[in-house]
């Protein structure tokens, strides 16, 4: 095999290389910014025509002012496997969830021991949320918007 | 194309096709002949890519997609590069062998890392083990009958007819127990900012017992490398975990007093600078190996010689800590730049993850995790090319060693694990076992207190 093949062949081996390097760039960029879970372009259009879909923590004072989106479902409780853990002897493990059904936001407790709360009072069944409404969950409080 | 995992795999079959491109062309210009293994090379390259992937994709399918075709190019081109070395250095005939076993237990480690660790949290409750067991490793070398001497450096262990260096393992282990701790006890680290220049140093006191005992069981080993890696980890989480400028400055002043009380102590710490200062004083003696991958660099200048077309094998060492050297004199400047760039690339991604770790204690060790591989890489590839004096250790995933090979495979796995976890976290639905369907009335159980 004569140099300028082989020489040949190296400058492609660099240029792969290079071109590798590329597309990993690509590929973490793409991962960056397209998060899979996040609805794209969803989210500006509802907030003109209806609730943003999510809740901002009111109380306790340490967390107020945090704000999460309710996408899907988040489930609250004070197991870690909830999306929103909360420390607090007052609720249960699996206490509560949000979800979104259709264009609808509810919120459902799950069998609680010290109930789930909506505007002051303790629900009894899914609950369908409209912008304002406060829901307590033992000593946390949120507002839907 | 939405799914990581669908990324990752098109970007692992292109590291495995330069992998694969490589080593025919190394054989080609070194031998002029295509190599005669290349069909069972191809085999074993996409078995063991194949199966690393398809472990992430069961056991972490939100990982990052880069980390995993970076590794894979890195060690793919560490072996070209010690199979073709191994042509040309005498009794090296077994190293690709070796290499190649090394790497199928790195991903079979890797696998099991990912198995057992199925959440970060856990190795969070295994804190002072992770603390005892990284120290225990770190002293074993030490212990009479186990361990061993090599090269100056007892940082050797033999169990039978096993070889390894625990000290690799160890780096790990301590990484978990400095973020285990510092994630819990930032907030009092960092809060005395307030009161009084430094914190209590009862807060302090295990993290400076754990990295002042390491200092010295690795200056007891003349293991510079390590020692080196270890005090900047320890200074860059203190500093990441606290977020408190005064730790880096006074942590790199400490270095900088402690390297000067070494080189006026320790006579094999001194030869190391004056060499590092001026290898052409002793070209023939401890010069020889700066000197010679300094003429390999140059011999390579911009594109390299080609693989398999250089004399690299003139270098000791070539196989492990002179790596660098061998990839910079075949494929120039522009090649060596790319394994620079393959690790600058997996330091940023380790520190995404960190970013978007679920809890503290995943920031924190995901930082810790691409500190030693960035660092650890930092320090070899800079003393070959004289950035710093030459300290030796292996670049990661590229140099010939198990040790290594392995115990940064169960790095790169535990990175994945917070990465999966990350992206996990914030919206994606929560699997229960209990899900009740919406418009089901709930029955209040009535025993509200």
């Amino acid at each position: 095999m004569s140099d300028a093949v082989l020489t040949l062949l190296k400058f492609g081996l660099l240029a792969a290389l290079y071109g590798f390097f590329a597309w990993v760039l690509w590929a973490a960029y793409r991962q960056f910014r397209g998060e899979p879970n996040r609805p794209a372009a969803a989210t500006p259009i509802r907030a003109s025509t209806g609730p943003r879909g999510n809740v901002t923590i009111l109380e306790p004072p340490e967390l107020h002012g945090s704000t999460m989106e309710i996408g899907d479902e988040l489930s609250i409780g004070r197991a870690a496997a909830c999306t929103l853990t909360l420390d607090d002897t007052f609720v249960s493990q699996q206490h509560a969830r949000l979800v979104r059904r259709d264009r609808q936001h509810l919120v459902e407790d799950l069998g609680s021991t010290n109930g789930t709360f909506v505007n002051r009072e303790r629900i009894t069944a899914p609950v369908v949320l409209r912008p304002g409404d406060r829901v307590q969950i033992g000593s946390t409080v949120m507002e839907f918007a | 194309m939405r799914n990581p995992r669908n990324r990752e795999l098109t970007l692992l079959i292109a590291a495995g096709a330069i992998t694969i491109g490589a080593y025919a062309l190394a054989t080609l210009g070194r031998t002029a002949t295509m190599p005669a293994d290349l069909v069972p090379f191809l085999g074993v390259v996409l078995g063991l890519l194949g199966g690393a992937h398809l472990v992430v994709r069961r056991f972490a399918p939100a990982a990052d997609p880069t980390i995993l075709p970076l590794v894979a190019l890195l060690n793919g081109i560490g072996y070209v590069f010690i199979a073709r070395l191994a042509g040309d250095i005498s009794n090296a005939g077994s190293l690709p062998g070796q290499q190649s076993t090394w790497t199928a237990v790195g991903v079979v480690a890797f696998t099991a890392t990912l198995v057992f660790v199925r959440r970060a949290t856990m190795l969070d409750t295994y804190r002072w083990l992770a603390a005892v067991g990284g120290l225990v490793l770190l002293v074993m070398p030490l212990l009479p009958m186990i361990g061993r001497e090599v090269n100056g450096a007892r940082i050797w262990v033999r169990f039978g007819p096993i070889n390894f260096q625990p000290g690799e393992f160890a780096k790990i282990a301590l990484a978990v127990f400095i973020a285990s701790y510092l994630a819990e006890k930032r907030d009092l680290l960092a809060a005395s900012r307030s009161s009084s220049r430094l914190p209590e140093p009862r807060h302090l006191a295990p993290v400076a017992a754990a990295w002042g005992i390491s200092l010295v069981v690795m200056v007891a080993e003349k293991d510079l490398g390590s020692s080196l890696l270890f005090f900047l980890l320890v200074i860059i989480m203190l500093w990441v975990a606290t977020d408190r400028i005064a730790y880096l400055v006074g942590g790199l002043g400490v270095f900088a007093l402690g390297g000067w009380v070494a080189a006026g102590t320790f006579g094999h710490v001194n030869d190391r600078i004056t060499i590092w200062i001026d290898p052409w004083s002793d070209p023939k003696g401890d010069g020889f190996q700066p000197v010679e991958a300094t003429f390999a660099l140059a011999n390579g200048g911009i594109t390299g010689t080609g693989p398999g077309r250089g004399q690299p094998y003139r270098i000791p060492e070539i196989e492990t800590d002179f790596i660098f050297a061998a990839i910079g004199e075949e494929l120039g400047l522009v090649g060596s730049a790319g394994v620079l760039i393959a690790f600058v690339a997996i330091a940023a991604s380790g520190l995404r993850i960190a970013i978007g770790a679920r809890d503290d204690f995943g920031t924190l060790l995901a930082t810790a995790l691409s500190t030693l591989l960035a660092v650890q890489a930092f320090v070899i590839i800079g003393g070959v090319i004289r950035v710093v004096p030459l300290t030796g250790i292996t670049l990661p995933f590229v140099s010939y060693g198990g040790s290594s090979l392995v115990a940064n495979w169960v790095l790169v796995a535990l990175l994945l694990r917070i990465s999966h976890e990350g992206a996990t976290a914030p919206n994606l639905p929560v699997e229960r076992e209990r899900s009740l369907p919406v418009g089901a009335t709930v029955v209040d159980s009535g025993d509200a207190s």
